[in-house]
């Protein structure tokens, strides 16, 4: 079984929060907003290159928007692996953080 | 649609374009320009442009990362390719590697020098704050820009003048000679140059680093001395010299070693070898009121002003100060300026500098030069490559048809002309490792392999590789990815496209600066014999120049005859003189005021030297008027004046007339004229010259030898000296070398250039011949069947190699122009200068077009004497 990395994982949360509207500017933004830092686009692309690889996002072209001067974007979404992916690191989470974990960092 | 202006830089996006691939790129260009726009918005241009670029560099190791992890297998297939190909055109690689590598390694030097140059007084933390007082004056018709003013000047600058934080003065001592009477053993007895008497405040405006001694006090009283680190060694070996005597052996004053300071950074106008400290000027001069002198240039001062004032401000206020410091001396004309000292090594050139400084014009002429032969070498790799790409034309074609896009094929040629710098790169360093001696012995400046790999030099070598693989490769790049894959695969090759054109272009280029550069070479060259061999109007070229000092000068001067006499014995010596300066040295500016004249202030500045009844004689000066000096009747003083010098004072009966010196108050005759002559560099016009009688203010012995005997002459002189001053330090100089010292800077130049161009035409002409043996691969075919119907040898050499010779004389007529008028440029910085002769052009042009011949007819010839059989087989 493949392990979602730590990135990985954050963009992968970031997209589907976003549901419909992820794409590179937003994501970076929610990614930012979530860490609580600015991500560069370097670092966004490279675990969703990742992702799409191990298909678990899938990616739709949209039509060309002014805004980004005449190109198109690419909208990402989770896929079911993807979902299932979040669902296993979700579980593996718990196993490790037990509660005398939690209440001692918290 | 947005406007040009809210889209992100195109450098920016040139960037992306060469890490991304099509996909990506288009995809994150698009999330840049979104965000960009939107903070252009939000916060205004300037922040959305700072935003765009931090937040490009931060991206950059994870979009590099990226392309290797995603494109790796690529990468190596470029890579492997680039490889066979360096193997396979063996020729061409190494024409490609070895041109740029010679190029680059010479930029390189040229970068080390003129970092050296630029460099100058960085070394001081407060350099940028420190100035040095420049003095103009007018005298009469003539002016005198100082670098030296009175030594009242500093101290009221710095009680006046608010924006004045500090000064200091300090007085060139010249050399002398110094000597240290250890306890047991002999006297260590050496001839100093670097010595210097200053104010205390030099410790802490020049932030000098005690190694031992109280900076506080260390220049405080009279007869202290500092000294440098290397120059206590070289007295005093291991002993502390703290506490102990340097014996000043010209005056016999002792000096009192108070500290040792680390040595002076090379790159400072201020060779300070020792300081001595202010309080003994009164002492050393004798007369302590010449400390409150007004007018008298007897110092440097140099002014370190507050961290938040500026030059302006204290310039402002200068003539009103000028009036008042001045306020004894009506009719004066003076202003003072501050002169940044960081400026002094490349752009001054004042009355009076403490060393010869260097000029800026250099500073610009090689960084030139730098970079045509950048440019040469990477148009020798366009050539190469455009024409090389033929050869390619299959392996792109294949590309493009397993799905190559433009782009991807136009990053493969970069990445192969970076492979070649890299290359080049390397051999460079193999290469500066070999040259460095002679680089030093060159430009007199010591530099250890060691001290170039340091973090700047590194980043401008790889600057270098970057900017050259790009204008290298980036044409070959574009022209090899425009290929129609159709058509590279039907075999058509036409080498008659329009790259023939732009290759001719810059051949002829090429050798446009070869032939430019030869051609400043030959006249740099005439130049500098010029200036050894014009005929200055007295023999420099005999004569022997000894150093007089202490008290042996003192013995020598009160009884000359019997010296004389007894040098005169050797039987190549026909004349021995003394005179206090030496030709080529600068001379003392003083006025001479005819008696008839009240108000000496309108008269001008004139130079004098002061001599013995055998100088002019000794000097082979031809006298015009009068009579040479005498000493029964010039017992009180005389002087012969140059012709020039009866001009400026409009003397029309310059004889008999009476004139009283500036400097000792007495009236003497003039007593002859003589021709002027060229007492100083032909760098100048010849200024008029007064010699006055006065041989107990000599200080040089002037021997005039048979020429080839000067060996054993300074031998006889040496013994001789030995016999009468046992103790004194022999010194001597050949007057022509000492003279020939002002060329120094023409000198190294010409030395340098000299192989400069060489260097460039070598590349050229590797490059051409590159070209040639392309050419005569394209039209191995052609010369086969030529030679089948009966073509001649010789006739298909000339037609091999017609065309290029062509280019190499369509370059001349471009050279010459810009070469000649860029010489009369340069010449016209000296007063005294060649002419550029017609045989200069012919010259420069008969060496580059004898040069370009050879390269080209050893492979025409080969083509042309190639057996038919062997090129027309194969079909």
């Amino acid at each position: 079984m493949i392990l979602l990395s730590r990135s990985e994982e954050i963009v992968l949360l970031a997209i589907w929060k976003l549901e419909d509207n992820a794409y590179g500017v937003t994501i970076r933004e929610q990614v930012s907003r979530d860490t609580g830092h600015e991500w560069s686009f370097g670092a966004i692309y490279k675990p969703l290159k990742k992702l799409l690889h191990r298909d678990f996002v899938e990616k739709t072209s949209s039509q060309p928007c002014a805004e980004r001067g005449g190109r198109s974007k690419y909208l990402y979404a989770l896929t079911p692996e993807g979902e299932k992916a979040l669902r296993t690191i979700r579980k593996i989470y718990k196993s490790i953080w037990t509660e005398d974990c939690e209440s001692a960092f918290d | 649609m947005g406007s040009r202006t809210d889209t992100i830089p195109g450098l920016g996006k040139a960037l992306l374009w060469l890490l991304l691939d099509e996909e990506d790129y288009h995809q994150v260009v698009g999330d840049f320009e979104e965000s960009y726009r939107y903070r252009i918005k939000t916060q205004g241009k300037t922040r959305a442009i700072l935003w765009f670029w931090f937040i490009l560099f931060k991206s950059l190791p994870g979009f590099i990362w990226d392309s290797i992890y995603w494109r790796g297998i690529m990468i190596k297939n470029y890579f492997k390719i680039a490889l066979r190909i360096i193997k396979r055109q063996k020729l061409y690689s190494f024409l490609n590697i070895v041109g740029l590598a010679v190029s680059l390694t010479c930029s390189f030097l040229i970068f080390l020098h003129v970092r050296n140059e630029l460099s100058y007084e960085t070394n001081f933390p407060k350099a940028n704050r420190l100035y040095r007082i420049q003095t103009n004056s007018k005298y009469g018709s003539t002016f005198r820009n100082w670098g030296a003013s009175a030594p009242a000047l500093g101290p009221i600058l710095e009680e006046t003048f608010p924006e004045v934080e500090k000064t200091v003065r300090i007085r060139d001592l010249g050399r002398e000679i110094l000597s240290y009477q250890p306890p047991q053993g002999t006297a260590k007895r050496f001839e100093e140059r670097g010595g210097f008497i200053s104010d205390s405040s030099i410790i802490s405006m020049l932030d000098l680093q005690f190694l031992s001694g109280d900076p506080l006090t260390a220049l405080e009283k009279p007869n202290m001395v500092v000294l440098t680190e290397s120059i206590a060694k070289k007295y005093f070996a291991d002993e502390d010299p703290i506490g102990k005597i340097l014996l000043n052996e010209n005056n016999k004053r002792p000096f009192q070693i108070t500290g040792v300071i680390r040595d002076m950074p090379h790159n400072t106008h201020l060779k300070i070898d020792y300081l001595i400290s202010m309080a003994s000027f009164a002492s050393i001069i004798g007369n302590a009121e010449m400390l409150n002198h007004r007018t008298w240039k007897a110092v440097y001062t140099y002014v370190l002003l507050h961290p938040d004032q500026t030059a302006d401000s204290f310039d402002a206020k200068v003539p009103g100060f000028m009036k008042s410091f001045h306020a004894d001396y009506p009719g004066r004309q003076e202003e003072i300026l501050l002169q940044p000292i960081r400026k002094i090594h490349l752009h001054s050139k004042l009355e009076g500098e403490i060393g010869a400084n260097s000029d800026i014009a250099y500073v610009y002429i090689f960084s030139g030069t730098a970079l045509l032969l950048l440019l040469i070498a990477a148009v020798n790799f366009v050539n190469l490559s455009t024409a090389q790409s033929f050869k390619r034309m299959k392996e792109i074609g294949i590309r493009k048809v397993v799905g190559a896009r433009r782009g991807q094929v136009i990053k493969q040629y970069l990445g192969e002309s970076l492979l070649i710098t890299a290359l080049s790169a390397g051999f460079t360093l193999i290469l500066l490792y070999l040259l460095l001696p002679f680089y030093t012995q060159m430009t007199g400046k010591e530099i250890a392999f060691g001290n170039i790999v340091h973090a700047q030099n590194i980043l401008f070598l790889l600057c270098m590789m970057g900017f050259l693989s790009l204008l290298a490769g980036f044409y070959p790049a574009f022209f090899a990815s425009g290929f129609q894959p159709v058509n590279t695969l039907k075999t058509i090759r036409d080498p008659r496209s329009s790259t023939t054109r732009l290759r001719k272009g810059l051949v002829i280029f090429q050798f446009v600066i070869s032939i430019f550069m030869i051609f400043s070479t030959i006249t740099i060259y005439r130049q500098l014999v010029f200036f050894h061999n014009q005929d200055l109007g007295f023999d420099k070229d005999k004569l022997v120049a000894l150093r007089l000092y202490g008290e042996f000068r003192r013995d020598i001067l009160s009884n000359t005859d019997a010296l004389k006499t007894e040098i005169l014995r050797h039987s190549a010596v026909s004349h021995v003189a003394l005179s206090s300066n030496l030709p080529g040295s600068s001379m003392s500016n003083e006025r001479l005021t005819p008696v008839s004249v009240a108000d000496k202030s309108s008269l001008p500045m004139l130079r004098f030297m002061r001599v013995d009844k055998d100088f002019i004689e000794a000097a082979g000066l031809e006298i015009v008027l009068g009579r040479n000096f005498d000493r029964a009747s010039d017992q009180k003083g005389a002087y012969i004046i140059a012709e020039s010098v009866a001009e400026v004072l409009h003397l029309e009966q310059p004889l008999g007339v009476e004139c009283r010196s500036d400097v000792h108050g007495e009236v003497e005759p003039i007593v002859g004229v003589i021709k002027d002559f060229h007492f100083a560099s032909l760098h100048n016009r010849i200024e008029p010259l007064v010699l006055e009688y006065r041989p107990n203010w000599t200080g040089y012995l002037l021997v005039k030898v048979e020429s080839g005997r000067s060996g054993e002459v300074i031998e006889f002189l040496r013994q001789k000296f030995d016999e009468v001053a046992p103790d004194h330090l022999f010194s001597y100089v050949f007057l022509d070398e000492y003279f020939n010292r002002n060329y120094e800077i023409e000198n190294r130049s010409y030395s340098l250039f000299r192989i400069f161009s060489m260097i460039a035409l070598l590349v050229a002409c590797l490059g051409l011949f590159g070209l040639t043996v392309y050419a005569a691969e394209i039209r191995v075919k052609e010369i086969g069947i030529r030679k089948v119907l009966g073509a001649s040898v010789p006739s298909i050499t000339v037609l091999m190699s017609k065309e290029f010779i062509l280019w190499v004389i369509i370059a001349n007529l471009i050279a010459w122009p810009a070469a000649y008028l860029a010489m009369n440029r340069w010449l016209a910085n000296f007063a005294f200068r060649v002419h550029i002769h017609a045989w200069t052009f012919a010259f420069s042009a008969a060496s580059v077009i004898l040069f370009a011949l050879v390269t080209v007819s050893y492979q025409a010839i080969r083509a042309a004497v190639s057996n038919p059989v062997a090129s027309l087989r194969y079909e």
